[in-house]
């Protein structure tokens, strides 16, 4: 009999949801806990606000010093250096200090700040980062059907079923913009900012400024840190930029440009 | 004598001082470890941190946990799956051993023989006899043994044990913890039950589970916090009186799904005379309300402590802490510089009212699974046996633990055994 296994918990300052499909109820709790386990370790080394956390021991020492860190975590950073090259340094880790590169040392595995500010946060790749680590779990113990999601603005579907996702307005959060279904892939929606927030939380790295407008993006890629990569980079860049990127690299199957023309009406295009 | 918070600061520098200092010259440690599972690469990933280890060999019987290991460790490390043969062959200084409890005692050994100095992950043995067998097997080897109980590297817990030590709270009278989750406990096995497999594949990685390989909820988890107790207080139990079952995941595991404690520890107040410390001790799969943490009451005030944070609840109407007094430094920030050594006090803004204000014992840095083998590593390079958690620690931890699960068995209580 098939059956469906839901799963809750706090992780990266908001709320995870997992929900796994299959024949063994035992099985899919003893998955979902351990891709929630999971993802609360990454939680713990990743968050700039935790003391203990890696990304924490490399914001006090990389600026003066190359720090060792472990080969995950320096996968990671390659990673977030190759996607502010692709991205043309829209999507950066470091945006909030200033926006510079990393000097990765793959022989050592250490990594250096080339900037004396440089302070790194990986709040726009973390969540969907965590969500492929969770896909990799549930394959290898043969969950071949579920749901992951992060904060609801982060999700992976993974396997051949459809999932339903209503994609709501970012000011107006009962206000539905568009039902999509995934299938087997990553989603991330960014917004400039919130119903409750007064000024946006993401910064342009070019200009340092935090962005204008109230605008969203929401983008669908292979994985959930793809997806959060461009849906950062592109709202960063803004709508004409976006555009021109996106005919030039041709990279996603599908995005939506979000625009909120006032408190009542938006308006929702496909750019590709 | 008083305390002051000058004779504060002496206690927690005197801990403070004894964090590890390393020297850059010297070659690496070369450095193996012996089971790569959950556990096993949490201490990987830990170890690749760490400038002075050179991991060159990862070991594990379970090929799927093997790769995984030798993913985090990267190329450099060759793969074993016999760790006879990685002794052998790589001739390590140094090793870090993450296998089920049952195997600790065989495999400590066969390393202490092999000349190197180890790494256990906690429990330290499966049965007394075993820890008392390890215990005179290191002194007369006179490797340098640590025991993998982390909260001893943990900086809050360094902090709230040199607060205990200097009076902060009082006299201990007692101490709740607890170790609640709520989920299965159960890890998944990678083919369906019915698969020809599943058996064999079930003992080996749900193996925490089965009375053969484990020791259940107290060796996995109330080890770390019964140890908390014994440090803090300064002694081991005398008794103890447990109660246990399988009341909820009646799913073919032996070991109990809850148990309770009492132990009674027996101490000597600073008037002289005899008194009674009881320490409530708990572990629940199904409820989760609680979480992990330890309660440290004194007759001035509670220490609440977890891995990540550290609280202090003065007793109301008391003179506790000094610098309260201090009319001109009414702020905690204002008192804080005065603490020091990189760990303030700070006034919460936890949400308990009713337990009133507390102080909160603020990390300024470090994570303690990296920092239990940092120090480790450092003992190795100077050859100091004395370890922050050495095999009389690890041996104490495993008698405390032990006698519980056969006070739950014999139904009475149990007394401390001779170690």
């Amino acid at each position: 009999m098939r059956v469906e296994y839901h799963r809750k918990f706090a992780a990266m300052n908001t709320r995870f949801e997992i929900i796994l499909r299959g024949e063994d109820e035992q099985h899919l709790e003893a998955v979902a806990v351990m891709v929630s386990e999971e993802i609360q370790r990454l939680d713990a080394t990743l968050s700039r606000f935790n003391p203990s956390s890696e990304i924490a021991r490399l914001n006090r020492h990389a600026n003066t010093n190359a720090v060792k860190v472990d080969r995950e975590i320096f996968a990671l950073l390659e990673r977030c250096e190759c996607a502010r090259k692709t991205t043309q340094g829209f999507f950066d880790i470091a945006a909030a200090s200033g926006g510079a590169g990393l000097e990765l040392d793959a022989e050592n595995c250490a990594i250096r700040f080339t900037d004396a500010a440089t302070q790194i946060d990986l709040g726009a790749i973390g969540k969907g980062y965590a969500l492929d680590c969770g896909r990799e779990i549930l394959l290898r113990y043969g969950v071949t059907n579920g749901l992951l999601q992060g904060g609801t603005s982060s999700i992976l579907a993974i396997g051949a079923d459809d999932w339903p996702i209503d994609v709501r307005h970012p000011l107006m959060p009962d206000k539905i913009v568009q039902r999509i279904e995934l299938k087997n892939c990553g989603f991330s929606c960014s917004a400039a900012r919130h119903a409750e927030q007064l000024h946006s939380d993401i910064i342009n790295p070019h200009s340092g400024e935090s962005l204008s407008g109230d605008e969203a993006c929401a983008v669908l890629a292979e994985s959930a840190a793809e997806a959060e990569i461009f849906s950062t980079a592109l709202l960063v860049m803004g709508r004409e930029r976006a555009w021109q990127y996106l005919q030039a690299t041709q990279e996603f199957e599908l995005n939506r440009w979000i625009e909120v023309a006032d408190k009542e009406t938006i308006k929702c295009q496909f750019i590709q | 004598m008083p305390i002051t918070r000058r004779t504060f600061l002496e206690t927690a520098g005197a801990t403070l001082a004894s964090s590890a200092l390393l020297c850059a010259d010297d070659a690496p440690i070369r450095t193996v470890i012996i089971g790569t599972g959950g556990r096993g690469s949490d201490l990987i990933r830990a170890l690749t941190t760490i400038d002075e280890v050179a991991l060159i060999g990862v070991c594990d019987d379970y090929s799927p946990h093997l790769e995984q290991g030798a993913k985090y460790a990267g190329p450099q490390a060759k793969t074993f799956s016999d760790y006879r043969k990685m002794l052998d062959e790589m001739k390590p200084q140094a090793v870090v051993i993450a296998v089920p409890l049952y195997l600790h005692y065989k495999v400590a050994v066969d390393c202490l023989s092999a000349g190197c100095d180890v790494f256990l992950e906690k429990t330290m043995c499966y049965t007394v006899d075993e820890a008392k067998k390890l215990a005179a097997q290191v002194v007369a080897s006179k490797r340098v043994f640590q025991v993998g109980l982390q909260r001893r590297a943990n900086a809050i817990y360094k902090q709230a044990q040199a607060m205990v030590a200097a009076g902060m709270i009082g006299q201990v009278t007692s101490i709740k913890a607890q170790w609640h989750r709520n989920n299965s406990w159960r890890r998944p096995v990678p083919v369906p039950k019915g698969d020809a497999n599943w058996l064999k594949l079930e003992k080996k990685l749900n193996w925490r589970l089965y009375k053969a390989y484990s020791a259940g909820l107290m060796a996995e988890l109330g080890s770390h916090q019964m140890d908390v107790a014994n440090w803090f207080l300064g002694t081991h139990p005398k008794r103890v009186f447990a109660s246990g079952g399988i009341e909820y995941f009646r799913d073919g595991r032996e070991v109990y799904d809850n148990i309770s404690c009492l132990y009674e520890y027996e101490l000597k107040g600073t008037d002289g005379k005899p008194y009674t410390v009881r320490a409530n001790y708990t572990s629940l799969c199904n409820n989760a309300y609680e979480g992990a943490a330890e309660l440290i009451m004194g007759t001035k005030g509670s220490l609440y402590l977890t891995s990540a944070k550290g609280l202090l609840f003065q007793e109301k109407g008391t003179d506790v802490v000094s610098w309260e007094g201090n009319k001109d430094q009414q702020t905690a920030d204002a008192n804080a510089a005065v603490v020091t050594a990189g760990k303030t006090l700070k006034l919460s803004n936890d949400p308990w009212a009713h337990r009133g204000a507390p102080f909160e014992i603020d990390i300024a840095e470090g994570n303690d699974t990296r920092d239990e083998l940092v120090s480790f590593i450092d003992h190795v390079r100077r050859q100091d046996t004395k370890t922050i958690c050495d095999v009389k620690v690890g041996m104490t931890d495993c008698a405390t633990i032990l006698m519980a699960n056969q006070s739950v068995e014999t139904g009475g209580w149990v007394t401390f055994p001779v170690l």
